[in-house]
């Protein structure tokens, strides 16, 4: 099994959350000079201990994840990470003009040297909000954006397209990619989303779910493509979840804590984290039993959003190393049964 | 989009040895519209462009509900019985809108007789296939999905017998392969030509748009989302919304014309 890192940044300034969205009135400029530092210090850590690949993803108008284009972080980014994949995970692609989404993922792939992934993002809820955008047209939306933004990456002659939801005249994007077959995803979270992925030859990736619930989307997945006349390989299927790592069981369930607590109006952590649910808790060997029920259930790659200790970087940077040393390895394993029967 | 009512006339055209049918409707600037399989199209789409041009839908001999043509050797020589329709009509300027086999006609009418040819429209068009690709043969009937409901139903296009009839034409005079000849003067037109192709076009692979791309030098091609084969009545707004544009911007329809002003 793979494993992705997306950083979720460390912003460390209080901040009262009252709802969404978060008032700018209470942006605090080094706090926030200071999580981009540290945020691409954590992503170039990430890479030099051996995650497989980096990821970014949109979020809009709160302190919580500050990325609201994700592609511009994914093109600092690609700077300080040498060897990872730089995986987009990506663009709200209904909710942008999906043209300058396509030419920014030519930029970044150009930047990284060929190691751009994407996902074709649907998001919702409060992202809708952002550009006053119609959350019940979003799945037509995503769909015919990511039909238009694969095209806009391959087509070899000037097109145009006529679509229910976007219209252009000419589309003839320069610079196209440096990689000859870049690998695109689709967002996975329902049996329709998996069903036009495998229809159209995308990965899948899914996010949060509970492993009982992976199993359906993903042998209707793999279904569907059996039926479109492909097979998905584990690499195209990617679950992301939220990871608070200890040294123990006992300190990771205290650390998780501070993530589990929703807000309320006197919430004044570190930007008030409001996950709710947390995906991988524990140990490095407890972690590694977790991971491994979402690896039985077919994924391949892992993107986690490793926490730390209430998000202070130091404690992000340890909980990178410690993956590193005691996860990473363990999870590599989950293949090799396969590997070797397939060398037999 | 709705569709206005226009009146319709129709009128016979008697042309070398043929009486071909001409279906005229709406008012405006003159647009000559050329049919693809079945003859005479009532696809709600070119209904759409009688609201603000004259539309002279004209029937191919030997297509339709028109008497068995067992005389024109080439699609160039139909195309010129066709300009010679034109040309007792009086329609003066004009563009002209193929479908399918018609793009073709549409072609060889602008390469023989442009001179009053302002613009060309070529849906889902079977002038130039792709090597492995056969001349469309003429189904009496074709699949039509609701874009809406994603369901499909048959559409009758033509009855078996004038599909017999049309077969018999097409393999007559289509020719194997590409058609150099054509292609060579394609690559001398001077005129602004719109390609329109469905990205779910399982007749004529839609990829085969960027040939009439690299051929045309004036030559824009588009991708209607969501349509087969029969794009005038699987998006007819879409159709109508792109065509009309075109035949009033011609190369300019890649700027945007209308205001994005909200509110005043």
């Amino acid at each position: 099994m793979k494993a992705s890192f997306f950083s979720i940044g460390t912003y460390r300034n209080s901040v009262k959350i009252k709802g969404w969205p978060t008032a700018p009135a209470q942006w605090d400029r080094e706090a926030g000079r200071e999580a981009m530092e540290f945020t691409l210090e954590q992503y170039a850590r990430a890479d030099e201990v051996g995650f497989d690949w980096v990821s970014f993803s949109e979020h809009h108008y709160m302190p919580l994840l500050l990325q609201p284009n994700p592609m511009v972080m994914a093109a600092a980014v690609s700077q300080v990470v040498k060897r990872a994949k730089i995986a987009l995970l990506g663009p709200i692609v209904s909710m942008s003009n999906p043209i300058r989404i396509a030419e920014e993922i030519a930029m970044v792939d150009g930047l990284s040297g060929g190691r751009v992934i994407t996902l074709f993002l649907r998001s919702g809820g409060f992202e809708y909000a952002t550009y006053t955008e119609n959350l019940s047209e979003s799945r037509e939306r995503t769909q015919e954006a990511s039909l238009l933004i694969k095209r806009a990456l391959s087509e070899p002659q000037p097109f145009g397209w006529e679509g229910r939801q976007f219209s252009y005249r000419t589309v003839s994007i320069w610079p196209q990619m440096v990689q000859e077959a870049p690998p695109f995803y689709y967002s996975g979270n329902s049996v329709e989303s998996a069903e036009f992925a495998a229809k159209n030859k995308f990965g899948l990736a899914c996010s949060f779910f509970p492993p009982e619930f992976l199993g359906q989307i993903v042998s209707h997945y793999k279904a569907e493509a059996d039926r479109a006349g492909w097979k998905p390989t584990r690499d195209q299927l990617v679950y992301r979840g939220l990871c608070v790592l200890g040294d123990t069981d006992k300190e990771a369930q205290e650390m998780a804590k501070a993530f589990t607590n929703r807000n309320n109006d006197d919430d004044e952590t570190p930007v008030g984290q409001a996950f709710g649910n947390l995906q991988f808790v524990g140990s490095p060997s407890t972690v590694v039993e977790q991971l491994r029920e979402i690896h039985e259930a077919g994924f391949g790659v892992a993107d986690v959003l490793l926490v730390g200790k209430m998000r202070e970087h130091q404690s992000v940077l340890r909980a990178i190393d410690l993956f590193a040393a005691e996860v990473l390895p363990e999870i590599r394993k989950f293949d090799e049964p396969a590997k070797k029967l397939l060398e037999v | 989009m709705p569709i206005k009512d226009t009146s319709v006339t129709e009128t016979h055209i008697d042309v070398d040895g043929f009486s071909v049918r001409v279906k005229i409707e709406g008012e405006g600037p003159s647009v000559v519209i050329l049919h693809g399989a079945g003859g005479i199209s009532d696809a709600p789409g070119i209904k759409l462009l009688a609201d603000g041009y004259r539309t002279f839908a004209i029937e191919t001999p030997g297509f339709g509900e028109s008497a068995f043509n067992g005389s024109s050797d080439s699609f160039r020589s139909l195309a010129a019985t066709v300009s010679a329709v034109i040309d007792q009509l009086e329609i003066g300027d004009h563009s002209v809108v193929g479908t399918g086999v018609g793009a073709r006609l549409a072609l060889w009418h602008a390469i023989d007789a442009g001179e009053h040819v302002e613009s060309i429209v070529l849906v889902s068009p079977a002038a130039i296939l792709l090597d492995g690709v056969r001349a469309p043969t003429i189904p009496p009937s074709l699949l039509l999905r609701s874009v809406s409901t994603g369901q499909s139903s048959p559409i009758g296009l033509t009855s078996p017998t004038t599909a017999a009839q049309e077969e018999q034409i097409i393999k007559r005079i289509f020719g194997a392969g590409r058609d150099s000849e054509l292609e060579k003067e394609m690559s001398t037109l001077d005129i602004p030509t719109l390609v329109l192709f469905g990205d779910e076009d399982y007749l004529i692979p839609p990829a085969t748009g960027r040939l009439y791309r690299e051929i045309m030098p004036k030559s824009f091609y588009i991708l209607v989302h969501k349509a087969g084969p029969l794009i005038a009545h699987e998006r007819p707004e879409a159709f109508a919304s792109v065509v009309t544009d075109f035949l009033e911007w011609r190369d300019q329809f890649v700027y945007g014309h209308k205001t994005k002003v909200l509110n005043p």
